[in-house]
């Protein structure tokens, strides 16, 4: 076990520190939804050229074949310049998805695509607005002569408004699935909803839309999911570190060049100690995420699902500490909209609505390790 | 970044947990896991046996009589201890050891370290005063050159097992020139030599395990400076840094949490009600949690180079560890309930051999949150450690 970058770690890294600090300016909070995901598709062209888009995916299928310590590594630093979307997405969850698959024609046909970067899924999952239940889907998919085609409502994909297809779950006779369905269709309607942090989500409506697969067995479409969903999760607990660490840096720099009672404000020791509990909140999310992605490579899938749970409930739990605590050590600006420090609170309360939050996963945590 | 055990430390894993099993008397792990004090007979029946197997002083490197093993090798034989119901390591052995290993003249070596790992010479570290706690460079004991030996007066505080010691490494003062660190040096002692006072000292849980030690024209011969007069503050530091891993008190927080689960088990089998019991569970799930991660932090310290700046600093163990140990011990006393309105601390202290009313394992609940209320006190309280943390890590922050 060693945690030092290895030479081509640090090359990845100081690549896409590069990128995202060269395009971190365009992104626009304020922009029309069509406008802001034609920026944020031609960003991703950029990014794919990079190899991001084909980070995890073998080299058989046309990427470079990284592992989960890259994917940390990597959306740490998107995390830090707010340079996310679409990785976790496009690059992570559906990739496992299609490896994971049952059907080895959907994985060839598709993967090169997701590789290269023209092909951005989306995962369409959620129906219930009010917990992470990934079983409450309502979603049907019928055969209609030749056809498979879906009928349901999926709320607030993520990434949703600038997907070129969604992995939409959905029930056929055999139980829960998914499906791929391309967003370019008639009876696909994309309704994008802004999100918190000023890019852009949707809501998804189907209407007999035509579907390929089902990417698993009758049996494994809930496991499949939830390992997808999972190396997802811990993807975006890095890209958390990163937003961590940019509080922190805006943080200390305030405490060492903000004045009152005629010195910086970092000499008194109460804001002292405030920092100390935010520099410990960050360095047990790392913990816990760097946990989570060494047990992505678990063969016991319950052994995987608690040290993800474990690790997004850290990173939940001491996001929203070190969160609070930037906006309490900078006074008045902290609470300012147009200050930096707004685009990362807002970024991380995103985070911790994304596939499961502090109360999901300390359940799931529990229910895994007979704690409950 | 390679994020899983190599192949060699999986193998050296699995021996270990077996070895240890096999090796924990029955007597020892009962009273281990029901969190009953042990006797200074238990812990010198358990280093003889880990002795035997060359085990007795795992951080020491092998020259010195050692298993020689790698830091990640010595978490994993504490994870071992601890899975088996093993008594905690002395922490003394893993400091005064390493001390005179680096510093010790030939003949102190040859004289001192062949007794600790056996715990035939038992050493107490005499540190803290009166008047010096968190500012330890402070201390007044006085130390004054007289021909061949330094004639000693003043009083140390808080010295655990002084009472069990025949020795002690301590911090004196040979100088008031210059700054508080540079007047300090490290002497090693016997304890019974003429005008050496212990008194007991019994904490809020009525254990008797740290003591007042005075001293009063106490002769010591010259030759049992460590580096040198005036060189005590350094060797102090390397000393600190030698207790790194255990200052995360990773073991004893797995121990309580065991605890808590076997706790809950009972509570359970008692018919106790599962909004009760459901509360109880949601904290021991987040503990859990967090014992993990703290897992995972100490690694991290443990695997980073020394002066690595990108690792976790030592003082965010401590505050981790500490905070662990003060939610559990809370947690224990919570569920314990109203059995924790009764206490036989004989029973617990290994002061009798009676059994307490409602049995050993209930008998230490409120007990154990008294016990505890120490770990943000010792090694460097929680507030000092805030500091520390700021200190190191606002200007890296600050410089991004």
């Amino acid at each position: 076990m060693n945690f030092d970058l290895s030479a081509d770690q640090r090359a990845l890294i100081d690549t896409v520190e590069k990128f995202a600090r060269s395009t971190a300016a365009q992104r626009s909070v304020t922009a029309p939804a069509e406008a802001a995901t034609e920026a944020a598709a031609a960003r991703w062209e950029q990014m794919a050229e990079l190899g991001l888009a084909g980070l995890v995916i073998a080299e058989d299928d046309g990427g470079i074949g990284l592992g989960a310590a890259e994917v940390v590594l990597v959306s740490e630093v998107l995390g830090y310049s707010l340079a996310q979307e679409p990785f976790v997405t496009a690059a992570v969850v559906a990739p496992k998805l299609l490896e994971l698959s049952a059907d080895n024609s959907l994985r060839a046909k598709h993967l090169p695509a997701v590789a290269e970067g023209g092909m951005r899924i989306a995962l369409a999952g959620d129906e219930a607005v009010h917990d992470f239940d990934l079983e409450h889907v309502k979603t049907r998919v019928q055969a209609d002569g030749g056809r498979l085609l879906a009928s349901g409502c999926k709320e607030l994909v993520i990434d949703g408004a600038m997907a070129t297809h969604f992995a939409v779950t959905a029930m056929d006779q055999a139980g829960l699935n998914v499906f791929l369905v391309a967003a370019d269709q008639p009876r696909v309607t994309v309704i994008p909803l802004r999100g918190l942090d000023g890019g852009w989500m949707a809501r998804i409506e189907l209407d007999g839309a035509e579907v390929e697969g089902p990417l698993f067995d009758p049996q494994s479409g809930l496991a499949s999911l939830e390992c997808a969903l999972d190396h997802g999760t811990v993807a975006i607990c890095g890209e958390a570190l990163g937003l961590m660490n940019r509080m922190l840096a805006l943080t200390a720099g305030y405490l060492q060049t903000r004045h009152q009672f005629g010195k910086a404000i970092g000499t008194f020791q109460s804001l002292q100690h405030r920092f100390a509990d935010m520099v410990t909140a960050a360095e047990q999310a790392r913990s816990g995420t760097l946990m989570a992605a060494a047990a992505l490579a678990n063969d016991d899938a319950d052994t995987r699902k608690a040290n993800v749970s474990a690790a997004k409930s850290l990173v939940c739990r001491h996001g929203r500490a070190v969160l609070e605590g930037a906006i309490q050590l900078h006074g008045g600006i902290g609470i300012t909209d147009e200050y930096e420090l707004s685009r990362y609170v807002r970024r991380m309360i995103e985070i911790e609505k994304t596939w499961g939050d502090t109360v999901y996963h300390e359940s799931r945590f529990a229910r895994l390790t007979g704690s409950r | 970044m390679d994020l899983n055990l190599s192949p060699a430390d999986i193998a050296f894993r699995d021996m270990i947990r077996g070895e240890i099993a096999s090796m924990v008397p029955e007597d020892i792990k009962v009273r281990v896991e029901n969190l009953q004090h042990l006797r200074k007979e238990d812990f010198l029946r358990w280093q003889s046996i880990l002795d035997e197997r060359g085990w007795a002083a795992p951080a020491w490197p092998k020259e010195f009589g050692g298993p020689g093993w790698s830091p990640m090798q010595r978490v994993l034989f504490e994870e071992a201890c601890f899975m088996a119901g093993a008594p905690r390591q002395i922490p003394h052995i893993n400091m005064i050891g390493p001390v005179l290993q680096t510093f010790g003249t030939d003949e102190q070596k040859r004289r001192y370290l062949p007794g600790i790992p056996t715990l035939r010479d038992w050493w107490c570290q005499g540190y803290s005063e009166p008047g010096s706690g968190s500012d330890l460079a402070s201390l007044r004991t006085k130390a004054v050159r007289d021909g061949d030996r330094y004639i000693i007066n003043g009083q140390k505080i808080w010295t655990t097992w002084a009472h069990w010691s025949n020795h002690m490494f301590c911090l004196v003062r040979t100088s008031d020139a210059g700054r508080p660190q540079e007047g300090i040096t490290f002497l090693l002692l016997e304890m019974d030599t003429p005008g050496i006072t212990v008194r007991p000292i019994h904490s809020l849980d009525g254990a008797h395990d740290v003591n007042e030690v005075f001293f009063e024209d106490v002769a010591v011969p010259v030759e049992n400076v460590v580096l040198g007069e005036n060189q005590g503050w350094t060797v102090a530091k390397f000393l600190l840094n030698a207790e790194r891993t255990e200052i995360a008190g990773l073991g004893q927080s797995k121990r309580l949490l065991h605890f808590t689960q076997r706790l809950a088990e009972r509570l359970s089998e008692s018919g106790v009600s599962p909004s009760r019991l459901e509360a109880f569970r949601s904290q021991i799930a987040r503990i859990s949690i967090d014992l993990r991660a703290h897992e995972w932090t100490l690694m991290r310290v443990i695997a980073a180079a020394p002066g690595d700046s990108n690792a976790p600093s030592a003082s965010i163990l401590k505050l981790c560890g500490t905070d662990l140990l003060e939610r559990l011990s809370t947690l224990l006393m919570d569920m314990g309930g109203p059995v924790g309105l009764t206490y036989d601390e004989d029973a617990r202290n290994g002061r009798s051999e009676g059994t307490p009313p409602y049995g050993h394992m209930l008998n230490g609940t409120s007990a154990t949150y008294l016990e505890f209320r120490k770990s943000g006190l010792v090694g460097g309280t929680t507030e000092i450690q805030k500091s520390l943390i700021y200190r190191e890590s606002v200007s890296r922050w600050g410089a991004q």
